[in-house]
């Protein structure tokens, strides 16, 4: 048809997506993505979060089939590719959640797909030691790790070495790394980073997907940016800069998603925790929630932000300390927690928050049941004004009560969690990550509902990763450092600065210590 | 049309599937209706190749089977939604006939009775609690509970079958009301409660959250420990009411009685579209699951085939209807 011959591309481009379309149940994730990655070079891929970032990677290593678009990768051009096509072509991944076995040596780790065969067609494991020292070698790291090491003993910087290592154990030419540094502490940072440019200096092609832009001007050398599913621009690093970047990904001004501050002075007090301990992982946490606030929780990964929203709802074990419900000290479970008034929407959708089995009905009444029996009856024609009510209410799309949550878009399932516990009548409501994962348009519709819901007099707790957001939303802001309050800030003083100096200036002085 | 050199496009079977979604409701109907329109399937070809299984008398005896495993299945069905599985069954179904038939004796039926009910709600409260509180997994814990049942009851009658059947359990069992069996009588008024239970009540809905996920059901405020171990001991107890209307149908105890009864609880729940991952599943599925089951298994008898066929047709029955299920969830995950 066309006259496509091996000429029109570039001899260094190693995979060349054309186009790439990809729908879920009638929401286009990604329609018309186009990207290339060239030999020798480290490509970084931005966008917000529901971009299409991670739809796109999916569709690079099989596990997605793309509705339309060509793949073009190792002298071939493909509609779709399988998991094990992908691996055969050089495709590699390094996860943001790591695929290893903890209980299991490096070496094997890192062989586990392709052991070395030995005589009788036994694994030789001498080899494979032998092997794994060269790989760790090759990345640098053969000081640090121990090819006999147990997996489980190793730092997370050196699982994610080890990570890599085992990518290309299966000759990976092409390595996707998904937010890298989202996992690392800042000290392993320069040692990932010489990783990554050591790669490139052997020739492979590095895709980096980081929502840290600073990085990006550190390590990259083109960057693509998406944005709702589509491709902004794909440009050489030299030739941009940051104001540039966050124009492209957000294509607007960012104060617009937010709603008004509140105009209520705040209430009585609601939740107040004094010296509150978590096992090993919180330490001396004093604060207090009144009605009609939203209070902010911020902090790095691993600062125990949602160790304390866990507790606050009787989902972690207090060591000591207390927490006083509403002037009384209590210990709550789950159960009377929500009893009295205190919920947590939690930041993993699919396993705390809904039951994707379920009608949106069931799951917006599940936590209501008690207010809609009739004689200790719960009949369909009582739940369906308040269910009709509150997937209006929250712009639920679409709205059908008798659909299946799981085939919600993450946003509609989030507004379909909001739903039920605004039925509910709670008194605090915890968010955990409140956004994550959500398209910008439900975004905004859930910052506009929070803020409503507090303004009617309930105290909110928002523990966040997502800066922007913690700075638009929250009245006072509460910031964690390694289980401990690192400080306060008002609306006033807060500044993404000021939270990143709360947050990682403590860092400096605990490892100083 | 005219092939280039670099153009490759292949396709692995299955690789490049992607079922529309009328596909996948469909392959969803389907798993809900299997076990209905097998039935008549089934109905038809006995109708062809073996009249006698509409002898009344041989009906009387499908249907006392279908009440029996029918009670049963109700409570492994129960026990499925909560994503947990009952492998003691079949041992607490011969107990009951054993503590019945062995303390009627001297003592009065509602005595007997009442003690052998309390015995299976024990059974099942530790079967809850071993799965509930201590994170056994559901397999483990109720197969050992077999074993320790099974090997209980035969230290207390020390292997030796005696006594005689209460009359009062011929009554529930063979006693016909109308023209149909007091025993079928009970399985469809346990089966209206339970029905009714999980359609209308919270318990219901609390069910089929904890089975869904528990996760989920335990934000929302659910005691998801409770609900599990109420499952389970409803699943003793109703195991224990199979097992009387067994020994009031067959009219002795047997060492050996009921042991195909794990087995077949689950064969029938799974067939009536109950998941082994829990939360989908529903009594008019499980009712349709028991009576295509017992059916089978009948026209083994009636058309004069070694029993041994029986066994072959259970594993079948399991494996069919889970292929199914996992075809529904590769679909799903496409």
């Amino acid at each position: 048809m066309t006259e496509s011959t091996s000429t029109t591309h570039s001899t260094d481009t190693i995979l060349s997506l054309k186009d790439i379309q990809k729908t879920f149940g009638g929401i286009h994730a990604l329609s018309g993505v186009s990207f290339d990655l060239r030999e020798g070079e480290v490509h970084a891929l931005v966008g917000e979060n529901g971009a299409g970032k991670s739809t796109l990677i999916k569709t690079i290593t099989g596990a997605y089939v793309p509705d339309g678009g060509s793949i073009t990768v190792g002298g071939g051009e493909y509609e779709m590719l399988t998991p094990n096509q992908a691996r055969q072509l050089g495709i590699g991944v390094v996860y943001q959640e790591f695929n290893l076995l903890p209980d299991m040596p490096v070496a094997e780790n890192i062989f586990l797909t392709t052991p070395p065969m030995g005589r009788w067609g036994l694994i030789d494991t001498k080899k494979r030691a032998q092997q794994a020292y060269k790989l760790l070698e090759r990345l640098g790291a053969h000081k640090h790790i121990n090819p006999y090491a147990l997996v489980k003993d190793l730092t997370v910087g050196e699982q994610q070495i080890v990570e890599i290592a085992k990518a290309l154990a299966m000759d990976a030419h092409i390595l996707i790394m998904d937010e890298p540094s989202a996992v690392l502490p800042s000290r392993d940072m320069d040692r990932l980073y010489k990783v990554v440019r050591a790669l490139r200096d052997e020739g492979h092609g590095i895709i980096y997907i980081s929502h840290r832009l600073n990085e990006i001007f550190e390590l990259a050398d083109r960057v693509t940016v998406l944005k709702d599913g589509q491709t902004v621009a794909t440009k050489l690093v030299a030739k941009t800069d940051e104001d540039d970047l966050v124009r492209m990904m957000v294509g607007r001004e960012l104060t617009d998603m937010y709603p008004p501050v509140s105009t209520i002075e705040p209430g009585e007090v609601l939740l107040d925790v004094r010296d509150l301990c978590i096992e090993n992982t919180v330490f001396d946490i004093n604060f207090q929630v009144r009605a009609g606030e939203v209070v902010g929780l911020a902090g790095l990964g691993g600062s125990g932000r949602t160790t304390i929203a866990r507790a606050l709802v009787g989902l972690a074990d207090i060591i000591s300390g207390e927490i006083a419900y509403f002037g009384q000290p209590a210990r709550m479970t789950a159960a009377s927690a929500a009893r009295a008034g205190v919920v947590l929407i939690p930041e993993d959708r699919k396993a705390f928050g809904l039951i994707l089995d379920q009608s949106n009905r069931f799951n917006i009444t599940l936590p209501n049941l008690p207010q809609l029996e009739r004689w200790k009856m719960i009949l369909k024609r009582d739940e369906w004004d308040p269910v009709i009510r509150a997937i209006d209410d929250l712009g639920v799309r679409p709205p059908n009560p008798e659909l299946d949550s799981g085939s919600l878009s993450g946003g509609n399932q989030q507004k379909v969690v909001l739903a039920k516990w605004i039925m509910a009548r709670p008194k605090v409501i915890i968010f955990d990550e409140p956004t994550r994962g959500i398209d910008v348009g439900a975004k905004s519709e859930i910052y506009t509902r929070m803020r409503e819901i507090s303004q009617q007099g309930v105290g909110i707790i928002m523990a966040s990763s997502d800066l922007p957001e913690v700075l638009g939303m929250s009245d006072r802001i509460l910031v964690l450092h390694e289980g401990r309050m690192a400080g306060e800030l008002s609306r006033e003083e807060a500044s993404e600065e000021a939270i990143m100096k709360l947050a990682a200036v403590a860092h400096e002085n605990g490892a100083s210590a | 049309m005219t092939s280039t050199a670099i153009t490759k496009k292949r396709f692995n079977l299955f690789s490049g599937f992607r079922p529309s979604p009328r596909f996948v409701r469909g392959v969803d109907l389907a798993g809900q209706w299997a076990a209905p329109i097998m039935i008549l399937v089934v109905m038809v070809i006995a109708a062809i190749v073996a009249p006698a299984f509409f002898n009344p008398i041989n009906l009387k005896t499908v249907a006392i089977q279908v009440a029996v495993l029918g009670v049963v299945t109700i409570g492994q069905t129960l026990v499925l939604l909560n994503r947990s599985i009952d492998m003691s069954v079949s041992a607490v179904l011969a107990l009951g006939a054993v503590i019945v038939v062995q303390t009627e004796g001297g003592s009065s039926i509602v005595s007997s009775l009442v003690l052998a009910i309390a015995i299976a709600a024990l059974i099942g409260l530790a079967n809850g609690l071993l799965v509930a509180k201590r994170h056994v997994p559901p397999f483990v814990a109720t197969f050992g509970m077999l074993v320790f049942v099974g090997g209980a009851r035969l230290a207390y009658t020390k292997g030796q079958a005696s006594g005689t059947v209460p009359d009062f359990l011929r009554t529930i069992s063979i006693k016909p009301i109308g023209f149909i069996p007091a025993a079928l009588l009970v399985w469809l008024i346990v089966n209206a409660i339970v029905i009714f239970t999980l359609r209308y009540t919270r318990l219901g809905r609390w069910v089929y959250a904890v089975g869904g996920n528990p996760g989920a059901a335990r934000y929302a405020g659910i005691n998801v420990d409770w609900v599990l171990i109420s499952a389970h001991i409803a699943c003793s107890v109703l195991a224990i009411l199979g097992g009387l209307l067994l020994s009031g149908y067959i009219g002795y105890v047997d060492l050996r009685m009921g042991a195909d009864y794990n087995m077949n609880s689950i064969a029938a729940a799974v067939v009536g579209g109950t998941t082994f991952t829990g939360g989908r599943g529903n009594m008019f599925g499980t009712a349709a699951g028991v009576i295509l089951l017992i059916m089978l298994l009948n026209l083994v008898v009636v058309l004069g085939l070694p029993i041994h066929w029986q066994y072959a047709m259970q594993g079948a029955v399991l494996v069919l209807a889970t292929a199914l299920q996992g075809f529904r969830q590769f679909l799903l995950s496409r």
